[in-house]
């Protein structure tokens, strides 16, 4: 499903983010990306969703080289793509059903599809009866599933959550945490970066440890 | 499907601020009547230029040994030549006669040992072109027994290059007006792309190509230029509407039935296309460079 091979990310200025990794995730596998802060995990995380594009090595996503990718060929890739935030990036200017059908809009579903979608998401995180709610009216554990039925929504194979529980409580993180386990049981392929130790150690899952820009075993 | 949506998205940013909307588009309005009412007055003033009576003579004047047989010689020549529209002969005692009776003398014919006045011909052409006359002057010199001949050329020359003139500016005020209308269609878009920021950021991070994005606030340049179009021709249809029956009352007084020009259908779907293209215009550079910028800024 995705695989690096000694990527290097130096940013402008100098800074060397990534320093010559190299992994392969395996299509259905869940990991944990963890280390410090600026260890290089939302780096690593925006190379894999061509956010960002790596200074050296290559970065293959599906068997697509995503680094040497076009410009046009980008949003084609993202709509295969759950992409989920520490800080959630859910518009405010609309209720939490709308911001759901943005991808599926985006995608060019048809009205009818697109609902039934939209709610079977909401469904899935637990917010199917806040529909009509705005998201400032929602909690931060609330935001998170939102952001989370918007990443899924578009039932993408891969889906990549970047400190999804860094603003949460241990109860609404665990939640989000069993949400993403339900996910990677149906078979997505699931990258959360973390430095949330606890939620790791809860389970047997694969890790992936960076330490200042390198991997660690 | 997405055209409709977008279309309908773009009526809908139109309405959220409206007040905000509405000096846009009177801006933009106002900015457009201008030209399209001077191409409106050029129009007019070319259509009455055209429809004057007699607006040029040319006078033959004939050499004072001019037999009279040779009046019908004259008439038969100038029969053959083109661009006359009519050709009247003045008598040299004709002449005297109305000259002593503008004078107010009443036997000046008496009082002088001979008269000085020669026969003449008093040439309407049939164009107003400078050229045309110019060459119709040429011919009627070449005629036996003519002394001088004096074109009224002077005043149709004038006229022609005062329209020209007029024309002129008005590309020019047009040109001027264009680039203030793509910049003010530029800058609407551009406050709007800043205001849905996090909408185009969070729509490039889940897939959105730059059509999806580009293509409301395109709708949204042509729609306010098509509207601002639609206000520039109500203004002037406004102004029209005033004017005609101060016009009807000059034109009454020139003993003319000038009636005053209206912009034609074609004019008008001219107009409403060339602002819906303005609009679209500002809207495709502000697109493109407020989105670079923002994507420059993650």
């Amino acid at each position: 499903m995705i695989a690096l091979a000694h990527v290097s990310k130096r940013y402008p200025g100098g800074y060397e983010a990534l320093k010559d990794i190299s992994l392969d995730i395996a299509a259905g596998e869940m990991v944990f990306l963890t280390g410090h802060s600026g260890a290089g995990k939302s780096t690593l995380i925006k190379l894999i969703a061509a956010i960002e594009r790596p200074t050296g090595g290559t970065v293959t996503v599906n068997r697509q080289n995503v680094g040497k990718l076009r410009r046009g060929a980008v949003p084609y890739l993202r709509r295969n793509i759950g992409l989920i935030f520490q800080d959630h990036k859910l518009l405010f200017d609309r209720n939490v059903i709308q911001n759901v059908l943005l991808p599926l809009h985006i995608a060019g579903f048809t009205r009818h599809d697109a609902g039934a979608r939209a709610r079977a998401a909401l469904d899935k995180v637990g917010l199917l009866q806040r529909e009509k709610a705005h998201p400032v009216a929602l909690s931060g554990g609330e935001q998170q599933r939102l952001c989370i039925a918007r990443a899924i929504v578009s039932r993408p194979a891969l889906l990549l959550a970047d400190e999804p529980t860094g603003n949460l409580d241990s109860d609404s993180a665990s939640e989000i945490m069993v949400l993403f386990k339900a996910f990677n049981l149906a078979g997505t392929t699931v990258v959360i970066s973390t430095h949330d130790d606890a939620a790791i150690l809860a389970g047997n899952t694969r890790t992936i440890r960076l330490d200042h820009g390198s991997l660690q075993s | 499907m997405h055209h409709r949506q977008a279309l309908a998205s773009s009526f809908a940013q139109l309405f959220k601020t409206p007040f905000a909307s509405l000096f846009t588009l009177l801006a933009i309005g106002v900015s457009l009547s201008l030209p399209a009412g001077l191409y409106l007055l050029l129009q007019n003033v070319t259509q009455i230029a055209g429809a004057l009576p007699a607006q040029t003579e040319i006078t033959l004047f004939m050499q004072n040994d001019a037999a009279p047989a040779g009046n019908d010689d004259i008439k038969r020549r100038l029969a053959n030549i083109a661009d006359i529209r009519s050709a009247r002969f003045i008598s040299r005692q004709a002449a005297l006669a109305s000259l002593s009776e503008q004078m107010g003398i009443s036997d000046l014919a008496s009082e002088l040992p001979e008269n000085p006045l020669p026969d003449a011909w008093v040439i309407i052409p049939s164009t107003s072109d400078p050229v045309a006359l110019k060459q119709l002057a040429a011919n009627l010199r070449t005629l036996p027994r003519v002394a001088t001949v004096q074109a009224d050329e002077l005043w149709a020359k004038r006229l022609y290059a005062l329209l020209a003139l007029g024309r002129y500016m008005l590309v020019m005020l047009a040109i001027i007006l264009a680039v203030a209308l793509v910049s003010i269609s530029g800058n609407t878009i551009r406050l709007q792309i800043l205001t849905r920021h996090a909408e185009i950021e969070v729509s490039r991070l889940i897939g959105a190509t730059y059509g999806y994005i580009r293509r409301p606030f395109l709708y949204f340049g042509a729609l306010q230029g098509l509207l601002g179009g639609l206000i520039a021709w109500l203004a002037i249809r406004i102004a029209l509407v005033l004017l005609e029956p101060r016009m009807a009352a000059v034109s009454q007084l020139y003993a003319s039935r000038y009636r005053l020009q209206m912009l034609s259908v074609r004019d008008v779907a001219l107009l409403l296309a060339i602002s819906g293209a303005i609009g679209w215009l500002g809207a495709y550079l502000s697109v493109g460079r407020t989105l670079a910028q923002i994507e420059k800024t993650p």
